[in-house]
């Protein structure tokens, strides 16, 4: 019994982290047009409890993105500078969706796992009816 | 009837594999993403019982009961050279098999417990 709540646990603990990785995800695809974004990403990290305990998984601390913008040429822009360009957000939607495809694939599997985890216990106690 | 009682033994410790391995897989799939995570793997009800079949106390009487010895699990970390880009050891796909395999033997050993004790019942003359 103790096995399946530690995976009810892990499964939660691994469908919250991909929900922030997804909510990361969808704040870059909305400022994909801000001048100077950067996008935000997320690392996971495996969190060993101690022995016995299941490794649950929680998200990292939100980093920047270093890289530079992308320099859109428009003089008219109050952003721009002298030779007319001013930087855009360095969110490359490709990747973005691609990141989100995968987050989702995931957690779905997640899910599938907890309710599959919930029948199995189900299935346990219902041994003790008759 | 109670060496019938062997019967039960095995489908609890199957039972109880089968959650270890729903836990474990469980726990994989968590750490789908995980940069650097090494995938967990129980060892199947089969190579236990292989293992504990063989160190069944001896009895010197058919009237005596021999008590097999408990059926042990390990986890093993399991190491995969085709790990990917981060170092992530976990194969979806083969995680939901494994899941899928764990659910069916624990529906089994369950089914198994349910009519033993359904026999058990009925010898006690209840139905």
């Amino acid at each position: 019994m103790n096995d399946f709540s530690n995976a009810i646990k892990v499964t939660a603990s691994g469908l919250h982290a991909q929900a922030t990785r997804l909510r990361h995800l969808s704040e870059n695809i909305a400022n994909a047009d801000t001048p100077g974004y950067q996008r935000k990403t997320v690392a996971f990290e495996a969190v060993r409890a101690g022995t016995g305990e299941p490794t649950t998984v929680s998200t990292g601390p939100v980093l920047l993105d270093p890289t530079d913008g992308e320099r859109i040429f428009e003089p008219g822009h109050p952003l721009a500078d002298e030779s007319g360009f001013y930087e855009g957000s360095n969110v490359n939607l490709l990747i973005e969706m691609a990141d989100s495809r995968e987050a989702q694939r995931t957690y779905e599997a997640n899910l599938k796992m907890f309710e599959q985890t919930k029948e199995m216990s189900r299935g346990l106690y219902d041994l003790l009816r008759r | 009837m109670f060496q019938n009682m062997q019967v039960l033994d095995a489908s609890i410790a199957l039972a109880k594999n089968a959650g270890r391995r729903q836990a474990a897989s469980a726990q994989n799939l968590a750490n789908a993403d995980t940069p650097g995570y090494k995938a967990l793997r129980v060892s199947t009800f089969q190579a236990s019982f292989d293992s504990a079949s063989g160190q069944q106390i001896k009895t010197t009487r058919s009237q005596h009961t021999g008590r097999a010895a408990p059926f042990a699990f390990q986890d093993q970390i399991v190491n995969r050279t085709s790990a990917d880009p981060n170092g992530n050891a976990v194969n979806l796909e083969e995680e939901m098999m494994e899941a899928a395999q764990a659910k069916s033997d624990h529906t089994k050993a369950l089914s198994i417990i349910q009519s033993s004790l359904k026999i058990l019942r009925l010898s006690l003359g209840k139905s």
